[in-house]
């Protein structure tokens, strides 16, 4: 679901972000979704950006590379500002797991990213898409100015926590989930809001959440 | 927006208890959300230029930060920054956060705008560019952008030797045309 800019920053918040516009949201944030949607929003402003530099740079190597590669099917994208987004998610990742998902198609849009004056050093990420960037520096410092620390994204965001414990992605999403949208009662509905087709959302309940909540572990 | 005003509360009972008092003359996002001016997006932190030197409040808004996430919540730091002259005399007071001992004032806007202007300057070259963002909602006079040109460059002149003060004129002037040319 492609996002305006309201909710963008409501969920974006509600994985991290300091960026606000307004409340954050409490419901379930798909990170691979949300990835689809920093190709809209990354150049909405100096801070979005950097917000979005410092996600990817902490939380990109979560992502996966086959769900996001579904979902980009489905949408028109400037596959420049796709191949920077994966380049900085590969940034402190050595494996290049994104490498299949580096786009050639032809620039959708016409602007470059942002006016910068000369003076102002460049993000080689971008750069090497042709896309005009503002270098991001890794500065421990300015990234708490637009992220949450660590220990708390850990402790209230279960779409990050269950991935960063190694469950896989489907395991770790339809988890987070039921632990963020408890009213969620069917399947169909689960597999809906987490992206996954309903044959193996299926198999995820009855395999890896039933036995949970029939010992009331859920 | 709620998690920033609920950590101040949080400091506020704390200075009830311990009968302590600060008073936050602020600076950055906030102030220009205070101000009323939609600057659209801000990040989640108070930046005040008045010292906090009182160890256990330090220590109480560090608490706070942990258990918040906010790591930045509280900006300690900004109270380095050079002010323009008499800067407190145009202070606004702010009212609409309830709190019995914590002050708020807000810079003035002409003060925001001479802030931000000596920000962007130092900070655009590590490229932060986020202050000519809230220039571009600010919307100040080119008279007031001259004004802070000139508020930036007696602020960093004054420890420069002649050759370097050339050069920081030559900046300021490449700042002043790219502000200029932003808010076109």
């Amino acid at each position: 679901m492609l996002l305006n800019k309201n909710d963008f920053y409501k969920e974006f918040s509600s994985v991290g972000s300091l960026i606000i516009t307004g409340d954050s949201k409490s419901t379930y944030t798909d990170l691979e979704m949300l990835f689809v949607n920093f190709l809209d929003h990354v150049f909405n402003d100096d801070r979005t950006y950097r917000a979005i530099t410092f996600w990817l740079r902490r939380y990109g190597k979560f992502l996966s590379p086959k769900k996001l590669k579904k979902l980009l099917k489905k949408k028109v994208y400037d596959p420049r500002v796709l191949n920077a987004l994966l380049k900085v998610s590969d940034s402190n990742f050595p494996k290049n797991e994104f490498k299949s998902l580096y786009s050639e198609g032809e620039a959708i849009s016409s602007s470059n990213g942002f006016k910068l004056p000369k003076r102002v050093p460049r993000s080689q990420e971008f750069l090497e898409f042709g896309l005009e960037a503002p270098l991001v520096e890794d500065d421990p410092n300015e990234e708490l100015h637009s992220l949450r620390t660590t220990k708390w994204v850990y402790e209230n965001v279960p779409e990050i926590r269950n991935r960063v414990m190694g469950l896989t992605k489907s395991v770790a999403d339809y988890r987070a989930l039921l632990e963020k949208e408890k009213d969620i009662k069917s399947i169909y509905k689960a597999s809906k809001k987490i992206y996954l087709c309903y044959a193996r959302a299926h198999e995820v309940f009855h395999k890896h959440i039933l036995p949970l909540k029939k010992d009331g572990l859920m | 927006m709620e998690q920033l005003i609920e950590n101040l509360r949080k400091l506020d009972n704390f200075l009830q208890r311990k009968n302590k008092e600060i008073t936050l003359h602020l600076i950055g996002g906030m102030a220009l959300h205070l101000h009323g001016i939609n600057i659209g997006r801000v990040t989640q932190d108070w930046d005040s230029v008045k010292e906090v030197s009182d160890d256990e409040i330090i220590s109480n808004i560090h608490e706070i930060a942990e258990a918040s996430g906010l790591e930045k919540w509280f900006d300690l730091g900004a109270s380095s920054i050079s002010l323009p002259d008499n800067y407190e005399s145009r202070l606004i007071e702010y009212k609409d956060i309830k709190l019995s001992n914590i002050k708020i004032y807000l810079l003035s806007k002409k003060d925001i705008v001479l802030l931000k202007v000596a920000a962007y300057h130092n900070r655009s070259v590590q490229g932060v560019m986020r202050d000519l963002d809230d220039l571009k909602n600010l919307a100040p006079s080119k008279d007031l952008i001259d004004e802070a040109i000139e508020f930036t460059y007696e602020k960093y002149s004054q420890d420069l030797a002649e050759r370097f003060k050339k050069s920081l004129r030559k900046d300021l002037e490449d700042v002043k045309e790219e502000i200029l040319n932003a808010l076109k």
